[in-house]
């Protein structure tokens, strides 16, 4: 039966093009939302309280963050490394202020910042609470010349932090006629489960 | 063009007699996808391990605008005050419009919620004072904030400082 013999069996192709089409849907996507963390965030290490309702979103360019530790200490910086370079004269420095002088400090350790015990950005202190002032005042007066945009601020908190801090933070921003703030929180999570 | 030419030539080359449509017919052409789709899976692999879904939110507060001096006259009648110790025990007291207030009741978040919410709705000029204690812990004043802005009323609060006589009052509460 030479004419069997002579039939060539076609190879097995399968057609990808839906399939890639898909995945590329998808990675767009992902592309699109992805954040990266901010370096500050992964620097001091903070835990966030919860909190049940607040909708709004952790913006996400223009940002000042202020950290605070369980230590009391408050880190300023801003997501900008020409703003940063123009105040601190250090594009990757971070500002600390300790503004209760009945507590230590405790930045001074970097075992108490992160879980690696490195910080791998240059701490710049400031021991006096008028120039921490003129500090956020040119962080915000910089991103005006430098962005075009004003400064939003947040203020991330350890759960572990005292009041007292906070207030004194708060007296700060007010008296810097920084009015507008967000605290981050995390979503409280029996509250998503009830949603 | 030049693929229905091919396509002729090879049907010659292999010696079959074809009829016109057929020999037309254009050579499909396959381009092997699998590096290409192994290089996207890899991407995709990356950013969906990287993406934080669990993005935090934001309590949004505005402090008023203005100088700090400024002192503002308020009704005592409408003033509630919450107070939060040091042990973080809630305090919660209604002001009288003679200056005084009354007796001061010791609540969890879940009571005191309801309390501002039953006095908020008696009272639509209701003014809640937040009173912390320096040493209270950060995470209560949210969850504080946090029940007043789940509250189904008038949100008016200020935060003022905790002073000798507010201590006096947490003391009667148990500290």
């Amino acid at each position: 039966m030479p004419a069997v013999k002579k039939r060539v069996r076609p190879a097995q192709r399968i057609d990808m093009t839906p399939y890639v089409d898909v995945i590329m849907l998808i990675l767009t996507f992902f592309i699109l939302t992805a954040q990266f963390k901010a370096e500050l965030s992964e620097d001091i290490q903070v835990n966030l309280p919860n909190s049940g309702n607040d909708t709004t979103k952790l913006p996400e360019r223009n940002v000042m963050t202020l950290v605070i530790n369980r230590f009391g200490d408050i880190f300023a910086d801003v997501d900008n490394v020409k703003v940063r370079e123009d105040v601190l004269g250090d594009p990757v420095a971070l500002a600390v202020y300790h503004p209760d002088s009945t507590t230590q400090p405790g930045y001074k350790n970097p075992a108490n910042l992160n879980e690696k015990g490195e910080l791998n950005r240059p701490l710049v202190e400031f021991n006096d609470r008028e120039k921490f002032k003129k500090l956020l005042i040119d962080f915000r007066l910089s991103s005006k010349s430098n962005v075009g945009k004003d400064l939003r601020i947040v203020v991330k908190g350890d759960k572990d932090a005292d009041i007292g801090t906070v207030q004194d933070l708060m007296e700060i921003l007010k008296e810097t006629k920084n009015t507008r703030f967000a605290f981050v929180t995390d979503l409280e999570q029996d509250e998503k489960e009830n949603k | 063009m030049a693929s229905i030419e091919t396509a002729e030539g090879g049907g010659e080359r292999r010696g079959h007699k074809r009829k016109k449509w057929l020999a037309k017919k254009r050579i499909g052409f396959f381009i092997d996808m699998t590096p290409y789709v192994d290089v996207i899976m890899l991407l995709l692999t990356f950013f969906i391990m990287t993406t934080t879904l669990n993005q935090p939110q934001v309590m949004q507060i505005n402090l008023p605008k203005g100088d700090v001096t400024e002192v503002v006259k308020v009704d005592m009648g409408n003033v509630v005050f919450i107070r939060v110790s040091e042990k973080g025990n809630i305090g919660l007291s209604k002001g009288k419009s003679d200056g005084t207030e009354e007796q001061p009741i010791k609540v969890n978040l879940e009571q005191m919620k309801q309390y501002i919410e039953g006095w908020g709705t008696q009272n639509k000029d209701m003014i809640m004072i937040l009173k912390f204690h320096r040493k209270a812990k950060y995470d209560l004043m949210i969850s504080v904030l946090d029940e007043i802005n789940k509250a189904a009323i008038e949100k008016r609060y200020s935060f003022s400082k905790m002073e000798e006589p507010d201590l006096k009052v947490l003391e009667a509460i148990g500290g």
